[in-house]
């Protein structure tokens, strides 16, 4: 990690804790501006996870309460992001242990809520080859068992480093890299079950 | 190297997440061994197909769903606080409550009007301060502040100055108009002599420390924090 990673770190913890301090005094625009920041981050992730988006819904709004209650005791051990997602995949586990598996899995139809770009240079066929192989993945992934789909939805999906992963999931670098690893394996063996 | 390299070193190798001799070992290995490059190309197809998924929007109404979430929490609803209300007759619901405090004032202040302002006596009788001993006038009233919430704020106003009613996870607090959101750069306890030198200055604190745990406000150009207690 360079100098400029380090200090740009520093800056992004610094802005974290003046939040966390914020909120603590009563202005409501830190919580507004904690929102902002990672509600797409924190949606994306419990679509992910519940393979629904209603539930995905429910979902946000019930850790972006958690994260109201508890913004004031945010301490900057970690970054507020990492923080979030702690709070989201703990919740995550939590509801979804108790909650039936979708009905209808991601990727039967595009729908609403799910930004779809189409790519003029592409042609019907090839959209339509893209579109079926993004369904399989989106169905495979679904089906991964959830400790390994959390890994790989926080690498591939949310881009998240090794060291990050562990801070959200409290678990040691190498538990980390063993989760991944197993998690793509599984994922490529239910891809080639698919087709 | 001769072994081939196992999945859990190409997967964190292809995602840089391999220290130098490792990633030079594993390197050197590829670049000999056609049966782990077809396998590290495979990982690199399968984790490129994962991160090319669409990223879902959140519902357009889900915003508005959790601020809604978020001033219901806000407001909770507290055995005191509903003793209170039923004690001096006043509904829990910060809207209703306004109304009663302000309807409550109304009526006094027509009371003191029809049976003279001047006397001494009312004042005893009544119990409220005589207008000399009274730095300020304390009132309520809820008004919709700047707050991107739209949150109705209940405010008071204590020597002249502006107090929001303000809930946090540790206690209630009455943050003076203009410092929401700063952190004070004093805090002092009401039992200390500073504390009671403040309270000596504007004996119409105590009221918002009866309410309230803290009430932070500007005092002697820093932004102080006042708090019940030793």
């Amino acid at each position: 990690m360079g100098v400029a990673t380090v200090s740009a770190v520093g800056r992004d913890l610094d802005l974290d804790l003046e939040l966390a301090e914020r909120h603590r005094y009563g202005d409501d625009r830190a919580f507004n501006e904690v929102y902002s920041r990672f509600e797409d981050m924190v949606y994306n992730l419990a679509y992910r996870l519940s393979g629904n988006r209603e539930e995905a819904a429910d979902l946000t709004q019930e850790i972006f309460l958690r994260v109201f209650r508890h913004l004031g005791s945010f301490g900057g051990r970690s970054t507020l992001k990492t923080w979030i997602f702690r709070i989201a995949v703990n919740h995550c586990r939590d509801r979804l242990s108790r909650w039936h598996p979708p009905t209808q899995p991601i990727g039967e139809e595009p729908g609403e809520g799910v930004a779809v770009y189409a790519d003029p240079a592409r042609g019907p066929e090839e959209l339509a080859v893209a579109a079926d192989a993004k369904r399989r993945v989106e169905q495979a992934l679904t089906c991964l068992p959830q400790v390994f789909r959390e890994v790989v939805v926080l690498r591939d999906i949310e881009g998240l480093s090794y060291e990050e992963i562990a801070e959200v999931l409290t678990v040691r670098i190498g538990t980390v890299r063993s989760r991944i690893a197993r998690g793509r394996e599984q994922l490529r063996a239910l891809l080639e079950t698919q087709s | 190297m001769n072994r081939h390299l196992s999945s859990e070193q190409l997967s964190a190798y292809l995602d840089g997440e391999v220290a130098f001799p490792e990633s030079r070992t594993a390197e050197q290995h590829l670049a000999s061994c056609e049966d782990c490059r077809d396998r590290y190309q495979s990982m690199q197809q399968l984790v490129t197909s994962v991160w090319r998924l669409e990223r879902a929007a959140p519902p357009v109404g889900l915003a508005p769903r959790v601020r809604a979430e978020v001033m219901a929490a806000r407001n909770p609803r507290s055995p005191v606080r509903d003793a209170l209300s039923y004690l001096f007759v006043l509904p829990s619901q910060p809207v209703l409550r306004t109304a009663a405090a302000m309807g409550l004032a109304l009526v006094l202040s027509v009371f003191l009007v029809n049976n003279g302002v001047d006397s001494k006596r009312d004042y005893e009788i009544l119990g409220t301060p005589h207008p000399e001993d009274a730095k300020g006038v304390v009132t309520v009233e809820e008004v919709l502040g700047d707050s991107p919430l739209f949150l109705p704020q209940t405010i008071s106003y204590v020597a002249g100055r502006e107090f929001v009613w303000t809930e946090l996870s540790n206690g209630d607090v009455w943050v003076q108009k203009g410092l929401e959101g700063t952190v004070p750069q004093a805090r002092v306890s009401s039992q200390s002599p500073q504390g009671r030198e403040l309270l000596a200055r504007y004996s119409e604190l105590g009221l918002l420390l009866a309410d309230g745990s803290r009430v932070v406000l500007r005092y002697r150009l820093e932004t102080v924090e006042l708090s019940r207690g030793v």
